[in-house]
């Protein structure tokens, strides 16, 4: 009974930790060839952690990275749950079992804007003011 | 074989001294694909202040602690990859500086719920078989010696074979995430089990396994909560030579052959993430008996447990702290024996000096030093005084990847 009572708690506690992408400031951003308009947040979250590399209707998705930035900081915590060095890790660990790659990593908004603009079936994120022309932005359900 | 693993590291540090001139100097382009090259390198130092640990001389401080490996990988279509890694080591009197194909296989992945491996794949097994060998992974220096003995790395590291994996969606619950494999694993002739078996006086010269097995985890099914459970069965086959002086204590010597019979293991896992906080818990249970010919039949079931939490209190700096209990045999009914079990309290601090650079160091508190055949750091040829029941040891271990 204590447990199944913990497990509740934990469920609340980060159901009310999430929040939608223009409360924390961010956005999600991706290529015009990617052909929907809004991805689950567990989906979302598969593609970053690269277990999820294809969208029904779109192909292959790529996901695109800022590191270090308010923007990086937002979206680890609100959808992928671990911190920059913990998701490096995870990143190395695919490249040193031959499973996987790092993904194309950007140091600002503008510069991975402009990635994802130019790459088919780009996905990323960027601050939620950042101009991001030829790009269109994600809803998260 | 020392000169070619000696050169090798020289040419990892070279890269790596390269690598700071310059962000994307390990991605190259032939023939319009790109191949990423990548590597690491790690050292260490131990002493501890009773038993030799590890087949070093840590009683008196050893810095025979050193691995490095280097790999090569490209993306040849969206859905096909190939790459391969060597990796060396050289820890006390285990790996021998002798460079070895940790991976090399193809990767075909139909869809997400469906991939192909085939060549040598490592083996998916609880948290961190596959990784256990890439220290910069880990927060600790050593990890929890009860289920990923180091000394044993090469027992369960790889197979030469195929695996199936793929991942499903769960609507809201994460993913469940499956790996199967089938393969041959090669007698690791520079580990801790045929070093093990000279304390017994059988000289083991060949010999492997082939294993079954499988991994379904869960992943996510709480925000952070994963959860999963792998299998393994595996036929082992040996062959060497006895020493009959030794174990019989006449002169002279004989061919010797083994072969495990009913070799399973079941191991569990959970892991809990949340942000800079990380608890992790594994269980494993191995039974098994061993046919030896000339000598007697042999049974055993073997456990082992640990739980781990870490916290990463600024970029540079993480804490952690784990409890780990290994039991040789657990048909024995007297585990305050010191060779009945072997339990290690762990804590170490881990720094980031850079982002591809980084020092540990981790104090261990050892109870107990197993069976003969635990092959877990404690051997008798390395303590000719006799083992003494508990153990500290000191560990500073420091690397680099890129």
């Amino acid at each position: 009974m204590r447990l199944l009572k913990f497990a509740c708690a934990l469920a609340f506690a980060t159901i009310c930790a999430a929040s939608d992408t223009a409360e924390i400031g961010i956005k999600i951003i991706a290529n015009p060839s990617v052909r929907t308009s809004s991805l689950s947040r567990d989906d979302l979250s598969r593609i970053f952690l690269m277990t999820k590399a294809s969208l029904e209707g779109t192909g292959h998705v790529e996901p695109v990275l800022e590191r270090s930035s308010p923007a990086s900081h937002a979206f680890l915590r609100a959808y992928i749950g671990r911190t920059e060095a913990a998701l490096m890790a995870y990143y190395r660990s695919l490249v040193f079992t031959g499973k996987g790659t790092i993904p194309k990593t950007f140091a600002s908004d503008s510069a991975t804007a402009a990635y994802v603009a130019r790459t088919k079936g780009a996905i990323g994120f960027v601050s939620a003011d950042t101009a991001a022309p030829g790009v269109k932005t994600l809803q998260i359900q | 074989m020392n000169l070619i693993s000696r050169a090798l590291g020289v040419l990892i540090l070279a890269c790596a001294g390269s690598g700071l001139a310059t962000a994307q100097w390990n991605e190259l382009t032939v023939g319009g694909k790109t191949i990423d090259v990548h590597g690491f390198f790690s050292q260490g130092f131990a002493v501890s202040d009773q038993n030799n640990f590890l087949t070093m001389p840590t009683s008196s401080g050893s810095f025979a602690f050193t691995d490095f490996g280097l790999n090569a990988s490209t993306q040849l279509t969206n859905n096909f990859r190939i790459g391969a890694q060597i990796y060396d080591r050289n820890i006390g009197k285990l790996g021998e500086w002798r460079p070895e194909i940790d991976w090399a296989y193809g990767d075909y992945k139909f869809a997400d719920w469906l991939g192909v491996r085939a060549g040598k794949v490592k083996t998916v097994m609880g948290l961190y078989n596959d990784t256990q060998d890439l220290d910069f992974l880990h927060t600790f220096a050593l990890l929890p010696q009860s289920v990923y003995p180091t000394d044993l790395r090469g027992q369960n590291i790889a197979h030469t074979g195929a695996d199936v994996y793929g991942t499903f969606g769960t609507e809201g619950h994460g993913e469940i995430a499956y790996t199967g494999y089938v393969g041959e694993l090669p007698l690791d002739r520079f580990g801790g089990y045929v070093y093990g078996a000279e304390s017994a006086g059988v000289n083991l010269k060949n010999g492997g396994a082939l294993q079954s097995g499988g991994d379904l985890r869960w992943n996510n099914l709480l925000p952070g909560f994963t959860a999963g459970v792998s299998f393994l069965n595996q036929a082992y086959n040996a062959n060497g030579v006895v020493n009959l002086e030794q174990v019989l204590g006449v002169p002279g010597s004989a061919p010797y052959s083994m072969k495990s019979i009913g070799d399973h293991r079941t191991q569990f896992y959970t892991e809990y993430r949340k942000g800079p906080l990380l608890l992790q818990g594994e269980y494993f249970r191995r039974t098994w008996s061993i046919d030896t010919i000339g000598l007697e039949k042999f049974s055993s079931d073997e456990r082992g447990w640990y739980g781990a939490g870490t916290y990463r209190i600024s970029p540079r700096l993480e804490f952690g702290a784990y409890h780990s209990r290994y039991y040789p045999s657990w048909k024995e009914t007297d585990f305050s024996q010191p060779s009945n079990h072997i339990y290690d309290q762990a804590i170490t601090a881990n720094i980031n000096l850079t982002s591809f650079w980084y020092v540990k160091l981790e104090g261990h508190f050892m109870d107990g030093y197993g069976v003969g055949y635990s092959f877990r750091g404690f051997y008798p040829q390395d303590n000719p005084q006799g083992l003494k029941s508990r153990t500290d040891l000191f560990v500073i271990r420091t690397g680099f990847n890129f």
